[in-house]
């Protein structure tokens, strides 16, 4: 090294090994600001499409349409949030804790029908107890959601004490066994649940409290909504995995026995990881159903844990941005494919093919997810750096 | 009576659930990946069946070897091009590989052959024997026996030939057998392939009986998981009395519980096994 202090000269690739431990540590601050004002700027850039209409430059304003089809859509978003959430729910137990739960669309279809259920039940007009109508005022979605974290709760609890006494592919095996049974269970109770059809009817949801009607006519007020819901859900989990009960997690994830001999109760450990992504995952079912005003049956299917499990590992089980930069990725390849590129090629209609693809691609080439490989490269050039510095240090001659 | 009825019709079940679950228990067994394509070779298998009758009037039954050829080519190129290269990687690389696989496998088979059911209609298709009122269909003792006969064939070339035996040292113990002169990547190509065959060949059976469609191979793979989580990982007994558990509880369940929740019966089992006897009913840890 030519220079006397290395570590003051601007390098590259620490800026960028910095500039990934402040976007994975603070970035969902970066992030959630960002979001926050996502809808302003969707909904400026239709007024200037209007507006170039309106003006008579038909030009632009099919320049601006072009550009509009390639920007995520406000509903879009919606569905990316809520994906984040329950990635971010199940990365709890997958990257923290280190269990593959292949049951975790058990947790978010029952967050759905419970709000769904709750929401049928009130609108029947089953009187509701007068103390909670004095403090709400009509069709308390509060109440609907306070059920919904109560109930997935327990239910991620009961799961969570069966299943988590397995260890690896068993434990696997074990909740996707369960969830498969609240799938079947789901479409036999077809009178409670709706059946393959969905549970439907569930239009005209309203904040009771400040009397806030969300639902697919509002796509704004919806986004707010969910963008806080999450925010505060994303917020406690940030919190809990930098708290030294995430480091606990971890511990377990690395050496179980070493955790034990540590004196932490591993079962617990795992029981209450179990629980705490459940919960949280069921939040996430209930805010998917928020927008779309129906329970599809899909959402207590494989097909979801399935969906939740690539999100989570294409973004980087274990880092915690990772399922907001998969979910993000997954939904917009998503949409792009099935509404614009399907405009110039007919066979972008099978879009599942194509993100068949990309998970080969992925497995192939990044195994540890986007932001995983990232975190992996910057580790190790760190590592190296250090090293160097080491030697450096060691052969210098001794300073006075 | 109906209950004879129910009994004769669950071992027939039981012995195409077998032959559905043993490449995937061989599989699994013995590289320890979860083959999503499973059931997607299984349709692949049906539908080179059906097209094969459909266009040049070959018997569903003289097919079957064709389609278990083209499968095990086709599982073979796989395992060689891309398994292979993340076999050691943990458990749900080769999964979402297999996963990602079996999209675009799907995708492409909705593409060609649409997504309608499909069945093959012999001319023999509704023979049955009657005896006391209990009914034998022909065709379901036909597939019984065929894919009774099939797992007997993979029982026997596991235990006697050469390559079985080195699957079976593979299995055992990568490094000896490593050591031994086996060619790894050689032995998991085969297995893979050898189970895409027997995929294929129970594919084509189901074709016959049963209906298939591009999306119905998921079912199949569930099957599959259930019977060899009961019977015991790679453990080819273990399929057979695995399958013909799950015959009886689903033909059972059906009948006190509905069909709606039939197949959740199966799940219950496959819960209660795990707790009761993790390795399965005929598992032994490290031994095929």
């Amino acid at each position: 090294m030519d220079t006397a202090s290395p570590t003051r000269r601007f390098n590259r690739k620490d800026f960028l090994a910095k500039l990934f431990e402040v976007f994975d540590n603070y970035g969902i601050l970066i992030v959630g600001g960002f979001l926050l004002v996502f809808p302003f700027m969707f909904d400026t850039l239709n007024g200037s499409i209007i507006w170039l209409e309106d003006n008579d430059h038909e030009f632009y304003a099919e320049i601006l349409s072009e550009i509009r089809g390639f920007v995520p859509s406000t509903p879009l978003m919606i569905q990316i949030l809520i994906y984040s959430l329950f990635g971010m729910a199940f990365n709890i137990l997958l990257g923290n804790t280190g269990m593959l739960s292949l049951g975790h669309c058990a947790f978010f279809g029952v967050g759905g029908y419970t709000v769904g259920l709750m929401h049928a039940w009130f609108k029947k007009g089953t009187p509701v107890p007068s103390w909670i109508t004095d403090i709400f005022v009509i069709a308390p979605l509060e109440i609907s959601l306070t059920a919904c974290i109560i109930v997935s709760t327990i239910v991620a609890w009961g799961v969570g004490k069966l299943a988590s006494s397995k260890r690896g592919v068993y434990f696997a095996m074990v909740t996707l066994s369960i969830s498969m049974i609240f799938y079947y269970a789901a479409q036999t109770f077809d009178d409670l649940t709706g059946g393959t059809d969905g549970l439907g009817g569930i239009e005209n949801m309203r904040l009771g409290s400040i009397n806030l009607r969300v639902g697919i006519m509002n796509v704004n007020i919806t986004y707010y909504f969910v963008y806080i819901f999450t925010a505060v859900f994303v917020l406690i989990i940030w919190q809990i995995l930098r708290s030294p009960y995430g480091h606990v997690l971890r511990a377990v994830r690395e050496n179980e026995d070493r955790a034990r001999i540590c004196g932490y109760d591993v079962a617990k450990v795992r029981l209450m990881a179990f629980t705490l992504s459940g919960a949280i995952s069921g939040v996430a079912g209930a805010l998917a159903i928020i927008y779309g005003e129906t329970v599809p049956i899909e959402n207590i299917h494989f097909i979801t844990s399935g969906q939740i499990v690539i999100i989570t590992l294409f973004g980087g089980a274990g880092t915690f941005m990772g399922p907001f930069v998969g979910s993000f990725i997954y939904w917009y390849m998503r949409q792009l494919m099935s509404v614009e590129f399907v405009k110039y090629l007919a066979i972008f209609q099978y879009w599942e093919a194509w993100v068949g693809g990309i998970f080969i691609l992925i497995v192939l080439f990044v195994p540890n997810g986007i932001l995983g490989s990232i975190r992996a490269y910057t580790l190790e050039y760190r590592a190296k750096r250090h090293l160097e510095n080491l030697k450096e240090s060691e052969g210098a001659p001794p300073s006075k | 009576m109906i209950y004879i009825q129910i009994l004769i019709n669950s071992i027939l079940l039981g012995g195409i659930y077998a032959c559905i679950a043993v490449g995937f228990s061989l599989v699994w067994g013995v590289m320890n990946i979860l083959n999503i394509l499973h059931g997607t070779f299984l349709m692949l298998g049906g539908y080179i069946t059906f097209w094969l009758f459909k266009l040049y009037g070959v018997d569903p039954f003289l097919s079957l070897p064709i389609s278990a050829i083209v499968m095990f080519a086709a599982g073979y190129a796989i395992q060689r091009g891309l398994i292979n290269k993340i076999v050691r990687a943990p458990m749900f690389m080769s999964l979402i590989l297999t996963f990602g696989l079996q999209m675009i496998v799907v995708r492409l088979a909705i593409y060609f052959f649409t997504g309608d059911f499909r069945t093959v209609q012999p001319s023999y298709a509704s023979f049955s024997i009657s005896f006391y009122g209990l009914i034998i269909p022909f065709i379901r003792v036909a597939i019984f026996s065929l894919g009774v006969i099939l797992t007997g064939l993979l029982f026997w070339f596991m235990a006697k030939t050469r390559t079985g035996r080195a699957i079976r040292a593979t299995r055992m113990d990568l490094d000896s057998a490593q050591l031994m002169g086996v060619n790894i990547g050689n032995i998991y190509a085969i297995t893979y392939g050898l189970g895409a065959a027997v995929a294929a060949t129970a594919g084509s059976l189901v074709s016959v009986g049963f209906a298939i469609s591009p999306v119905s191979d998921l079912e199949f793979l569930s099957k599959a998981f259930i019977i060899c989580t009961i019977g015991g990982l790679g453990n080819i007994s273990g399929a057979l009395a695995g399958g013909l558990i799950l015959g009886l509880v689903e033909n059972f369940g059906a009948l006190y519980l509905g069909p709606g929740l039939q197949n959740a019966v199966g799940y219950v089992v496959l819960i209660l096994v795990l707790f009761i006897r993790p390795t399965g009913l005929l598992g032994r840890k490290g031994f095929e």
